[in-house]
């Protein structure tokens, strides 16, 4: 259809999100000292913001949140993302290693609730939970398809949210946007802040150029297969630059991770039409 | 053509992941809406796309602390050294320092929205028994302390780059300090 079988883009999402899964859980376990009983996402705070938690009833359901156990849950999704690498060269077909992924990440949720969570967090489980689903269920079949159809549609909803997000913020269409978020600590870059600082028109050009991008995705993905292919390119290459930009490596895998989905659905509904 | 290809097997699948892009576009519909905070631990299921928009965060927050002493002095203020400052060149690949950065924004966000919500006699309770200010405290309590410390308070100030500007947003009560053992002390 447009050079990408099923099975395939079932093996390329195994493989991209496995990397992803890897790396993210290998950060976290670099970073453990967060979730330390002296860190900032202590446990044993944590826990009273959920009343199952902090009954004294439930503490088996509870226990897998406390330091030293959840530790070893970030070393079952690092090696549950080796294994989706694997599984997904070798070829030998199991959902068990991205179920544990998925289950191991909605923990994190869980135990964090929204503080640290970011966008990568949930296209991780909405990818996690699809391709759990598609290999289970076979990787030639329709309901794998369904599951790809959803990473796919999901992807599209999020540049296109993303992207209208931006179009209806004055501070977006200003320009002062992106010089506010590079002049940040966390995500911005002294040299660019100094340069956009300088340039209100640069500013200008690279919010205007993100909510372009963000916001012809999905209709170029569905006018052919070339523009599809540009909007593929020119959506990576945007999180390329946010990776190097801003250090948003997370966001980076987990978005090309779908993009196999993005092609191939895609190109079934063109040919459907 | 495609969807004539289904069978009766793939309609649950089907409704499950329908069910849940339709939520995702009623949340990106309605960001603020109280059903998706009653989703609890499952709330996070339903994703939120709205990446930096419609209002980015454009400032860099800090956690400063100081303790009361035993004499009622007070110590200077000091930073909490919560977030990750400077980020690495391989920053790209590898970032570990963005768990705790963005847990702090995120912290602190709370915070200060649990002080935009809160009204009436209990203001200050509320607020002090908030997840964001307990996981502030508990952060604060723990790092060193003067020897001579009895109880230990803390400030967020917010910088704005752009304009040049620290402003103090919110400074918490004093609370007692329990269990400082010798080695936290700081020189």
């Amino acid at each position: 259809m447009n050079g990408l079988s099923q099975a395939t883009a079932i093996k390329l999402v195994l493989l991209i999100e496995g990397l992803a899964i890897a790396i993210a859980s290998a950060e976290y376990l670099a970073a453990r000292e967060i979730l330390a009983d002296h860190g900032l996402l202590s446990w044993r705070v944590g826990k009273f913001s959920h009343r199952w938690a902090s009954s004294g009833r439930h503490g088996i359901v509870a226990a897998p949140f406390d330091y030293q156990t959840f530790c070893a849950v970030l070393v079952a999704r690092l090696l549950a993302g080796i294994a989706m690498c694997v599984i997904a060269i070798v070829g030998y077909p199991t959902p068990l290693p991205s179920l544990i992924a998925f289950t191991a990440t909605f923990m994190i949720g869980v135990r964090n609730g929204l503080f640290g969570t970011d966008g990568a967090h949930q296209m991780n489980l909405v990818l996690l939970a699809a391709v759990t689903v598609a290999v289970a269920a076979g990787q030639h079949g329709p309901t794998a398809l369904v599951a790809l159809g959803f990473v796919a549609l999901q992807c599209s909803l999020c540049y296109l949210v993303a992207g209208t997000s931006k179009l209806v913020s004055p501070i977006w269409r200003s320009g002062a946007a992106l010089q506010g978020i590079m002049s940040t600590q966390i995500y911005g870059h002294d040299a660019l802040f100094k340069l956009l600082t300088k340039s209100r028109a640069l500013a200008r050009g690279g919010c205007w150029t993100t909510i372009a991008v963000e916001m012809a995705f999905t209709p170029l993905c569905l006018i052919s297969t070339p523009t599809a292919l540009l909007a593929i390119c020119a959506m990576g290459g945007l999180h390329v630059t946010i990776a190097l930009t801003m250090g948003l490596n997370g966001f980076l895998l987990s978005f090309l991770a779908a993009y196999p989905a993005v092609w191939l659905v895609f190109g079934l509904i063109r040919h459907a039409w | 053509m495609v969807l004539a290809a289904f069978q009766l097997a793939e309609l649950p699948v089907g409704l499950f992941f329908s069910f849940w892009l339709i939520a995702t576009v009623l949340r990106a519909l309605r960001r603020d809406s109280a059903v998706f905070r009653r989703l609890g631990v499952f709330g996070q299921l339903v994703p939120l796309w709205n990446f930096f928009a419609p209002t980015p965060n454009t400032f860099d927050q800090f956690v400063l602390y100081r303790d009361e002493l035993i004499d009622e002095r007070v110590t200077a203020w000091r930073e909490a050294e919560i977030p990750a400052h400077a980020r690495s060149l391989v920053a790209p690949i590898w970032n570990v320092g963005k768990f705790e950065a963005k847990a702090l924004i995120d912290v602190v966000q709370a915070l200060m929205g649990e002080v935009a919500r809160a009204k009436g006699p209990h203001r200050d309770l509320m607020i002090r028994i908030s997840m964001a200010y307990l996981l502030l405290l508990n952060r604060v309590g723990t790092r060193g302390h003067h020897p001579m410390a009895r109880r230990t308070q803390f400030l967020i100030v917010q910088r704005d780059r752009q304009r040049g500007t620290l402003t103090p947003t919110f400074i918490s009560a004093r609370h007692a300090l329990e269990g400082v053992s010798p080695k936290d002390h700081a020189p």
